[in-house]
């Protein structure tokens, strides 16, 4: 009765052995095939970023939801998933201080939105059961700024133009936007800067929003002494950026009225 | 009956001790698969290192499929306080003599970098056993750079290959 008791404890003992050595073959066999997955989702997201240094909204409507393989790993099945990306700027702990549903003039959160995209590259192999890993990625462009312009743009929308002359009447606000341009694709998330350059006359910059694209002027100032004062006369509103070392501005004549 | 029972338990030791053993010879096998595929990782990325650290790409061309890769990049081991020193030293922290040249070339049936600095001279490292190395570059900036390594691994020969999105040549 002994002897078959411990025939039986010898024998789940092996058999345990038996499955711990079995579970440590699948594991090995299975961090080398984690491995080339990495490499193939590494790949992947090289092609990915690739696409958007030459083009980020074509990018993201061709590899949002897209499914393939690289000829060299046919058993590894590439998807991607592109999301939204909304970085604070500078971080979030002040930025949700803000309403982010507020209207200009109303302060909203500063978010880096609309230059780089969440993608989530998986990788699929069939191993048994099907096994995955995912890498996810903010991806930029990172593409060389051949030319870098400012396009200022009045209240009506338009784009100024150095014959542009805007009267403004005393004490009015006018609104002013400002979109920067580059390889003829719009450069998002910048921060531009407005100021007014006197001529024979000067108002003063009323409202700035907080990434600076849009602007209030208005035709008066104030004083050190916190008093209203006009100065009417021709000014310049001009609005100037860098984008990867290259600066720009842009400026629109604005004429006060007495 | 009993003497029955027991060579049945004999024999289903046996068995397993077998399966255990045969078990342990392929999982050193896969070690070994294993360290291989971590070397060939290791490779592969550091040339990718290499690459997205570089400020031209002379091989390969534009467009072109080389054996070697060649670019040149700043030199990790001057600090940045270095580069710009005023004290006889121009401003600018891209010069020639602070940047070195990385070359990548298959040497004896091994994957080799060499770096070459104006003041150091050449240094080179041995990475691992290799049969064949080629490396493509697509037209125009930005381009993707891709690498592709063969190694035989005794009755296979494994294909190896990264992508790396560039933004200079």
């Amino acid at each position: 009765m002994e002897a078959i008791l411990a025939s039986f404890m010898l024998l789940t003992a092996i058999i345990m052995s038996v499955a711990v050595f079995d579970s440590s073959l699948q594991a090995e066999a299975s961090n080398e095939r984690r491995i080339i997955a990495s490499m193939v989702a590494e790949s992947a997201l090289a092609e990915l970023r690739d696409a958007v240094n030459t083009n980020m909204t074509a990018a993201r409507s061709t590899y949002d939801g897209r499914t393939w393989t690289l000829p060299e790993y046919s058993g590894f099945e590439i998807s991607c998933r592109v999301g939204e990306a909304k970085l604070a700027v500078p971080c979030t702990v002040l930025e949700t201080q803000y309403d982010q549903d507020a209207v200009f003039p109303q302060p909203t959160g500063r978010y880096l939105d609309a230059s780089s995209i969440k993608a989530d590259i998986t990788v699929t192999w069939a191993e048994g059961r099907n096994q995955s890993i995912t890498i996810t990625e903010y991806v930029t462009s990172f593409a060389a700024a051949g030319d870098f312009d400012l396009k200022l743009l009045l209240p009506d929308g338009s784009p100024a133009t150095g014959a542009t002359v805007v009267t403004i009447a005393k004490d009015d606000i006018q609104d002013f936007s400002v979109r920067a341009m580059s390889g003829g694709q719009e450069v998002q998330d910048i921060q531009f800067s407005w100021y007014v350059q006197a001529l024979t006359g000067f108002g003063s910059i009323y409202t700035v929003s907080r990434d600076g694209k849009l602007c209030q002027y208005q035709n008066a100032y104030r004083n050190f002494d916190d008093k209203i004062k006009y100065s009417p006369g021709a000014c310049f509103l001009v609005v100037t950026a860098e984008y990867q070392g290259r600066e720009a501005e842009a400026k629109v004549k604005i004429e006060n009225e007495p | 009956m009993e003497g029955l029972f027991s060579l049945f338990i004999v024999f289903m030791v046996l068995g397993s001790l077998a399966h255990t053993l045969s078990q342990a010879a392929t999982v050193k096998k896969n070690t070994k698969n294993m360290d291989q595929a971590i070397e060939e990782f290791h490779a592969l990325f550091t040339m990718r290192a290499d690459v997205l650290a570089a400020l031209a790409i002379s091989s390969p061309s534009e467009g072109g499929t080389s054996s070697t890769l060649t670019l040149s990049k700043i030199n990790p081991m001057l600090s940045y306080s270095t580069r710009i020193d005023v004290l006889g030293d121009p401003l600018d922290p891209f010069e020639a003599a602070e940047q070195v040249t990385v070359e990548y070339r298959l040497e004896d049936g091994l994957l080799k970098r060499f770096q070459s600095a104006p003041s150091a001279g050449t240094t080179a490292e041995r990475l691992l056993t290799c049969e064949q190395m080629e490396v493509s570059l697509g037209a125009g900036v930005p381009s993707i750079l891709e690498i592709r390594l063969s190694f035989d691994r005794g009755r296979v020969v494994k294909q190896r290959s990264l992508k790396v999105a560039v933004n200079a040549l």
